[in-house]
């Protein structure tokens, strides 16, 4: 009983050093994983975030907290949910930096005795207006289809805004796009739906 | 206008949405790539720093070392108790709870019985020698 014991206890720190390097490569494994999944996305969620807070250096810090909740909370989670998960949480930031940034605002205005210092401004019409010269391709190159249509997006209530996002620009499937929302694969058609209705109508015939 | 060519227009207006999107994504600065590889960056090492950290890790090899301790605590103190049984006092102690006399007769002298106890114990092995 003793040897068996004896060989047990040896063989413990042989297994643990086994299961470690196991666990070491599986988390490298993880971590090129994530690494791909981030790089991948980041520069297209960083466009979709400044569309949603028009403003570079703050969606850049939302994005950047998204990743870090991403990688740090659900790298466990299986690869296939990372999608869905990730824009959950670049959603939910945006929402809170929205919010923030309402609650600043009222602040000011009670402070500046209701003038209206928000920098929530319409998009510049001139910038946006379409040039008669260039083609569709010369205004998709220069960014000025992509301006009309952030300054229509701007208008649409949030959730098509949402909606038409994550399934026109990102290419998520309803199922994911319900799930990035919290919302039923049914509201996720019946926004995008609308959404694309209301850009077509806003941006006519002749965009881009 | 039918239910079909609205969903082609769509369609198309759903390809060029995405075409500017992309462009845009395409002319996207040098600096601003760069800000984002290093949110990344950090963002990996949020993930490094928390599995370090992570207790499961020493799960298996604790699990596995406190059960070899248990285990050999109760192997080396299987033997004292087997001995403990040998002498017989955990059975004397039985036959005295158990014995139709009364408890209060070993109450009555308690030194005498103690003398008989050590006497027969200093005898025991004598007897033991005896007989074998």
């Amino acid at each position: 009983m003793s040897a068996t014991l004896s060989a047990a206890f040896l063989a413990v720190p042989e297994r643990a050093a086994a299961m470690n390097a196991g666990r070491t490569e599986g988390i490298l494994d993880q971590s090129r994983a994530m690494d791909r999944f981030l790089a991948d996305v980041e520069r297209r969620a960083l466009r979709i975030a400044e569309i949603a807070v028009r403003d570079r250096d703050d969606a850049l810090d939302i994005v950047q907290d998204a990743m870090i909740q991403l990688a740090s909370r659900y790298v466990d989670r299986p690869e296939e949910e990372w999608r869905a998960l990730f824009y959950r949480i670049l959603r939910n930031r945006i929402y809170d930096w929205q919010r923030r940034r309402k609650v600043r605002g009222r602040v000011i205005a009670w402070w500046t005795g209701g003038v209206a210092t928000d920098d929530d401004e319409a998009p510049d019409l001139i910038e946006s207006a379409p040039s008669p010269d260039a083609g569709p391709d010369a205004r998709l190159e220069s960014g000025q289809a992509m301006r009309q249509l952030e300054a229509a997006l701007s208008r649409l209530p949030a959730r098509q805004a949402e909606a038409f996002m994550l399934r026109s620009f990102e290419g998520l499937d309803v199922a994911e796009t319900a799930r990035a929302m919290g919302c039923s694969e049914g509201s996720v058609k019946t926004h995008h739906f609308r959404a694309t209705q209301a850009l077509r109508a806003e941006l006519g015939e002749h965009w881009p | 206008m039918s239910p079909m060519q609205q969903d082609d227009e769509d369609s198309v207006f759903h390809a060029q949405a995405r075409a500017a999107f992309d462009a845009s994504v395409a002319a996207m600065d040098g600096s601003t790539r760069s800000k984002l590889n290093q949110a990344r960056q950090r963002a990996l090492g949020a993930t490094r720093r928390a599995d370090r950290w992570l207790p499961r890790a020493w799960v298996p090899a604790g699990a596995m070392a406190s059960v070899a301790v248990v285990g050999l605590a109760v192997f080396l103190a299987l033997p004292s108790m087997s001995h403990h049984g040998a002498d017989g006092l955990a059975l004397e102690d039985t036959e005295i709870l158990t014995a139709s006399e009364g408890i209060d007769l070993y109450a009555e002298d308690p030194e005498f019985f103690e003398w008989a106890g050590g006497t027969v114990e200093s005898q025991a092995p004598a007897a033991a020698v005896d007989h074998g």
